[in-house]
This record gives structure tokens, sequence and C-alpha cells, in this order.
């Protein structure tokens, strides 16, 4: 591979512009002083000139080949779209082993063995369902009777809960009954003890009055 | 006039991707196919030599485009997003094809004798048709011939008419470069052509094809 001078090149006095330059030029991506500059040096240069005559040339060469009118490729819709062809190639796929299978299968020289595999296979199921509702119906009774057992003894134990639960609630009552007799009966006690004192006191007083009146009699014979 | 003012308040091609990244716009996306389908054909028809393939790879192409909308720059132009991504498929069509041992030139005589009517042409005489679209063949093999690196920047540049400094832009690499590769790739071509020329000339011998003017 011929590799192309990338650096400017000085020959004797003239300074020759870089390959990177001449592309620059050949495709008009020069300033108009520049570019003049450029093509008085082609019009000095023959190594320039030689050089840039075999550009333009392949540069030209290649308007040569034309593509053909191509179509649109397709709509933006679809090319927004999930792609597709995974999708499609899974679908064929499953088409074609689908397509297989029952092909073999029809076309097996054991079918009427099949058949019969498949009548015992349906008989097995059925029997199988029977036994599966049989055992299902003993389960459900013997669960009931359990249930049932056990809902007795939870309302006996209730029952006897209650019972003891009565029984001790009237042996309190008694207790408390008792109690408020005794209090009842030592309060009357009290009352008549207080009534009695008050008595007495009623008839010590009037004995004082008594007195005080028998003492202030002969004081009002003095006078 | 008219489509001076249109274009002048038509959104451009940054904005209407803005509206198909944001919202999904389908629209705004048939816009963009609408107004870039053409090159992108163009450029992957150029780099493969294949215009039917350049036809389901511009279709991969842009649905790749909506398919990575989310990463899509808004500083960055959308022009340049396309072409990387379009170019990217080209790179990797032509790499199944080499390792499928398929050769790109196939279909040559195929293609220059079943695709004729589809040819642009100012209606020249059939012989004159005939001799440009060999012609027309000496150069899509010499191209093919060219090493891809150096391909793309002649397609970009010389068909596609991209400035140097966008090529750069597209291909990531330095202006200077870019300007390298393309006397590079004409300096090659040239030679190509000579010996491409050179052949067909030994083949058809007696067909009076006229030559390219080297």
């Amino acid at each position: 591979m011929q590799s192309q001078e990338t650096n400017t090149r000085t020959t004797g006095a003239l300074k020759h512009p870089d390959a990177a330059e001449w592309m620059a030029f050949l495709y008009a991506e020069v300033g108009p002083e520049r570019r003049r500059e450029l093509e008085d040096h082609l019009g000095h240069c023959a190594d320039c000139s030689a050089q840039m005559d075999t550009w333009r040339a392949s540069s030209k060469g290649l308007d040569e080949w034309r593509l053909p009118v191509m179509r649109r490729t397709s709509s933006p819709a679809r090319l927004a779209s999930r792609p597709w062809w995974p999708a499609l190639k899974l679908a064929a796929a499953a088409l074609v082993l689908g397509l297989g299978f029952a092909l073999g299968r029809q076309t097996s020289p054991n079918a009427a063995e099949w058949a019969a595999l498949k009548t015992s296979v349906a008989q097995l199921t059925g029997a199988m369902q029977q036994e599966r509702g049989a055992a299902l119906s003993n389960n459900v009774n013997i669960a009931t009777a359990a249930a049932n057992a056990e809902t007795l003894r939870l309302l006996a134990e209730y029952s006897q809960l209650q019972e003891s639960q009565r029984a001790s609630d009237q042996q309190n009552l008694g207790v408390a009954l008792r109690s408020f007799e005794t209090r009842l009966g030592r309060l009357r006690a009290e009352l008549e003890t207080v009534a009695l004192n008050t008595e007495n006191g009623f008839e010590q007083t009037h004995e004082n009055f008594s007195r005080l009146a028998s003492f202030s009699a002969p004081l009002k014979n003095d006078n | 006039m008219a489509r001076l003012i249109t274009s002048l308040f038509a959104a451009s091609d940054e904005q209407t991707m803005w509206r198909v990244k944001m919202y999904d716009d389908s629209q705004a996306f048939a816009r963009l196919v609408a107004r870039w389908e053409k090159p992108i054909q163009r450029l992957c028809a150029r780099m493969t030599g294949d215009p039917h393939r350049a036809e389901d790879l511009t279709q991969t192409a842009f649905a790749r485009v909506f398919a990575r909308r989310a990463n899509w720059e808004p500083s960055g132009r959308f022009s340049t997003f396309l072409w990387r991504i379009a170019l990217n498929l080209c790179y990797d069509d032509l790499r199944q094809t080499q390792r499928r041992g398929e050769c790109s030139l196939d279909g040559l005589e195929e293609e220059s004798s079943a695709g004729g009517e589809h040819f642009v042409a100012d209606e020249p005489s059939p012989h004159a048709q005939a001799d440009a679209r060999e012609r027309g063949e000496l150069v899509r093999e010499a191209l093919l011939r060219l090493p891809p690196l150096y391909r793309e920047v002649v397609v970009l540049r010389h068909y596609e008419a991209l400035k140097f400094h966008e090529i750069a832009e597209v291909l990531e690499i330095p202006e200077g470069t870019a300007k390298s590769r393309m006397a590079e790739a004409l300096t090659q071509l040239h030679r190509l052509l000579k010996h491409v020329n050179e052949e067909i000339t030994c083949n058809h011998k007696k067909r009076t094809l006229e030559p390219l003017a080297l």
C-alpha cells in the first residue's frame, strides 16, 4: 500500500503543499486566496501537477458508478415498531415443527397401537377420577364427625365452667350478706348505746336545772 | 422562494429527533425517514456494492435509530448519529459476507444485465448505455476492492458531499486524517481502476469498450 506524504514537502526553494491540503483543494474546501496560491503552485510544479492529475482522474472516474433508482424501504410506522423478524423466525420454526410432528403421527405404522394406547389412558384416567371421588367423600365424613365431637366436648366444658362460676358467685353473695347482717347488728347496738347515753344526759341536765332552781329560791327570799 | 420560506420555518433534524426521543412521535420519525432514507440507501449501496442489501440495511438502520432514540444526545447532530449507525451496520454486513466466504463482487454480471432499466441516464443509445454500465461496474469493482477504511471516506466525501470536518466528526478521527485517507483512497483507486480496466480489456478483447480516462 502506497502511503501519501502528509507533511509539506520542500524541493529546493519550492514548498509543496501536503496531500491533505490538496484534497481540500480538489473538493473546494479552501478559501479563495489559498486556492489562487495552490493554482499558481500547480502551474509551476510538475510533481504536484502530475499527482493532482492522478487524483482528479480517480475522482472523475468515481462519477461513472451510478446507482439504480431505489424504492422506499418501508413505512416509518413499521420501522418504529418492534423488530418483527425474530418473531417471524420463531413462528416459522414452530410451524415447521408442528407440521413435522403431525405428519409423523399420521404416517406412523403404529397408528392402531396409538389409538389403543389413547383408549387405555382414557379408561385409566376415568378410574382414577372415580377413586379420587370416593376417597374424597370418605374424608369429608370423617372430618365432619370429628368436628361434631369436638363441638360437643367444647359445649360440655363451657356449661361446666358456667356452673362452677354460678356456685362461686352464690357463695360470695352469702358471705357478703352475712357480713352485712353482722355490721347491721353492731350498728344497732351502737345506736342503742347512744340513745341510752343521750337519755342519761337529758336526765342529768334535768336534775341540774332542778338543782339550779332550788339554789336560786333562797336568794329571792333574802331580798 | 416558497421553498426557502418553508425551509426557514421547518423543524431541524435535531428538533424533530428531540420529539422522537421525548414523545415517541411517530410522525416526526416519519419526517426523518423521508428526509434521510435516500442518502442512507446510497451510503449502504456504495459500501456494500449491493443496492438490494442496501435497502434492508437502511430499514435496519432506521429501526435502530428508533430503538436507540434514548441514546441520542441533543447536543450532537442527528446526521452524525445516523451516519454512524448506518456505517456500523455496513461494517457488520461486510464482516458477515466475508465470514460466509461470499465475494462482494458476486452478482456483478446479474446486476449489470438485470438492473439496466433502473439506471439514471440521459437516454443515450443502447450501445452507449452498455458502455456506461460497464464503466460503472469497473468503478464499483475497484471501489469494493478498497479497504473499507478508505472506502467510507470516499463515499461520504465524493458521493454524499460531506465536508471533511463532518467526516472527521462521523468517524471520530482528526480532519487531517480524513483528508489523508481520501488522498490515499484516490491514489489506490487510480491503480485499481487501471488494473481492472486491463483485466476487462483482456477478457473482452473483441469488444470496443471505451477505457476510463485515467
